[in-house]
């Protein structure tokens, strides 16, 4: 069985587009996933997932059938179909240290893409460079995405409302002049 | 650079033959549909009268009361289609090397609690001096487009073959897109017989493996059933057309309706999802074929009537006929109108525009790499830009 999730088919310093390696199974919204290069391992949050006809020239149609119903009696479609993921860098490690800003080298093309361990999460939300990262991204959801990962390394943390603490006032910091999203963020967060 | 104003008039030309050809058909069709109604019953004679004709077109041999009509049987919800499809590059004597490529896509979908759906397509580059040249008479000419066809084919088949080999299906068929009467073979010599070998050995191990093949032929053209209807009306005990006085006159008897289709006769009395009777084609090349000598029918797929080939040890068999025809619907309403397994596999199948322009750009690469020089030649250099 393969340990990885997705393999890099599109790469750039600040992001990365994956091919998921089975359908429908992308890594969640606002995880951190790795690519193991030569020399570094980059660190990125999943901002965005997208299933898609893998021929471009064919459009998928709508069958009336439920998924069950589609498997047994049109089962070719599901070969013709990929899960896309993309992710946005946010860190790389560099001899078993992990640095909170981007990498010198992007990920190469057709490296594959694994989940990180929960070590890792604990490691890479310790640095909390990733919301700025994030936020002045301009990739869609980024305030969704904040949150999201906001929730989501909370739990690694063995105090996780001192970890929220801290989280809110870089938050406050970098938003200083927009409170109403200030809000909004840590209202997602709360919930 | 096609200057549309100027053929316009040609268009309008067409069309008005094409009204004509409506209104001439619809004649014929009154006429062959008597015809066919007035064979019930008359199987032993209208087979003797076919056996024992001389004509210049082909004639099917009915196996059972040619107006017969075959409901569809129930169509099974655990099965496996089988199918595959060829496309190539020919030799391009303009290009950076000669040589050409067949790309074989196969396809394996099992429907039901297991359904699975395995999609491939193997490419194969012929480039040596004995794949290239064919030997006439001691002569050696380069491959035509016949015989990259027919090579093209046989890979068609052993992808079927191979395939096969995993299905463990209990109730399977493999399918290829068209005719089974490879009649063009006839045209490549000594050649023929070895490709028409290597054909029915690919037959045959389907007939091993349990697997039925057939041929579907979407569109078709053929003109089998309403030629034995021609050779029906012909008034003399035996047909022969060399003999005969009123060959190619208007009103002889088997012109009034020659040139309808079987397609286009069988459209108005096949209810959805019906078969024909069974037919043997009698062209010349089956000879050859031993017991895989091919038979055929027509099933109304509710988009088209389309010709099914079948061979003989298919053809004979009630189960594997009932199911060739309710899958071949099947697979017809699965993909809107054309079998979904034959369309993937065509899909996988397919070399385009741009695949063979990549094609010969990686063999120029690797040319210049191998320290060896491309032949491309003037003509295919212009034909890539024109200057003004």
């Amino acid at each position: 069985m393969p340990t990885h999730i997705g393999e890099v088919i599109e790469s750039k310093t600040t992001q990365f587009i994956c091919q998921a390696t089975e359908l429908h199974r992308a890594p969640d919204f606002g995880s951190f996933v790795q690519v193991q290069d030569e020399h570094c391992s980059i660190v990125g949050v999943v901002y965005n997932t997208t299933t898609v006809s893998s021929d471009p020239s064919r459009k998928p149609v709508a069958y009336g059938q439920t998924e069950d119903e589609l498997r047994r009696q049109q089962p070719q479609i599901f070969q013709l179909l990929r899960t896309y993921f993309d992710v946005l860098v946010v860190g790389y490690y560099q001899n078993h240290q992990y640095c909170g800003f981007l990498p010198p080298q992007p990920s190469r093309i057709h490296s594959f893409v694994q989940q990180c361990s929960d070590g890792q999460y604990k490691e890479i939300s310790q640095n909390i460079n990733y919301i700025s990262a994030i936020l002045s991204s301009g990739c869609e959801c980024t305030d969704e995405l904040v949150a999201a990962l906001i929730r989501n390394c909370s739990r690694y943390h063995d105090d996780a409302t001192e970890y929220q603490r801290r989280v809110g006032s870089e938050l406050r910091r970098l938003l200083a002049a927009d409170y109403e999203r200030f809000k909004t963020i840590i209202r997602r967060v709360r919930q | 650079m096609l200057d549309l104003s100027r053929v316009y008039q040609h268009i309008e030309a067409m069309v008005d033959q094409h009204k004509t050809n409506v209104n001439d058909s619809k004649q014929k069709l009154i006429k062959a549909s008597q015809t066919l109604s007035a064979l019930e019953g008359g199987l032993k004679d209208i087979v003797a009268k076919v056996k024992d004709s001389k004509t210049s077109w082909l004639v099917a041999e009915p196996v059972e009361d040619v107006t017969i009509l075959h409901s569809l049987p129930d169509v099974p919800e655990d099965y496996t289609v089988l199918a595959s499809d060829g496309s190539q590059l020919f030799p391009d004597h303009h290009e950076v090397s000669l040589c050409y490529l067949i790309n074989i896509g196969t396809v394996f979908l099992r429907y039901g609690d297991d359904s699975t759906a395995r999609l491939a397509s193997v490419p194969r580059l012929y480039y040596r001096d004995e794949e290239l040249y064919m030997d006439e008479n001691g002569a050696k000419r380069l491959v035509d487009s016949q015989r990259v066809s027919s090579i093209r084919t046989l890979a068609e088949m052993k992808g079927l073959v191979d395939i096969g080999a995993d299905c463990t299906s209990a109730i399977a068929i493999a399918l290829t897109d068209g005719t089974l009467i490879q009649w063009a073979a006839e045209q490549q010599g000594e050649w023929a017989d070895q490709f028409i070998k290597q054909l029915i050995t690919y037959y045959e191990s389907l007939k091993q493996q349990r697997i039925p093949m057939a041929g579907y032929i979407s569109g078709t053209r053929s003109t089998d059933v309403v030629n034995m209807l021609r050779v029906h009306l012909c008034p003399y005990d035996r047909a022969n057309c060399d003999e005969c006085n009123q060959r190619g006159k208007p009103e002889a008897n088997c012109e009034l309706i020659s040139g309808l289709r079987d397609a286009t006769l069988f459209e108005k009395c096949l209810a959805p999802g019906q078969r024909t009777a069974l037919f043997k084609s009698n062209s010349k090349v089956l000879k050859s074929y031993g017991n895989h000598r091919v038979y055929f029918f027509y099933i109304n797929v509710e988009s088209e009537i389309v010709r099914v080939e079948v061979p003989e040890w298919v053809a004979l068999d009630g189960n594997y006929i009932n199911r060739v025809h309710s899958i071949a619907v099947d697979q017809a309403r699965k993909g809107g109108g054309y079998p979904v397994s034959l369309a993937e596999a065509h899909q996988q199948a397919v070399v385009d525009g741009n695949d063979r322009k990549l094609f010969y750009e990686l063999v120029n690469k690797k040319l210049v790499e191998g320290g060896l020089t491309s032949e491309i030649t003037y003509k295919s250099m212009r034909k890539r830009s024109v200057p003004v």
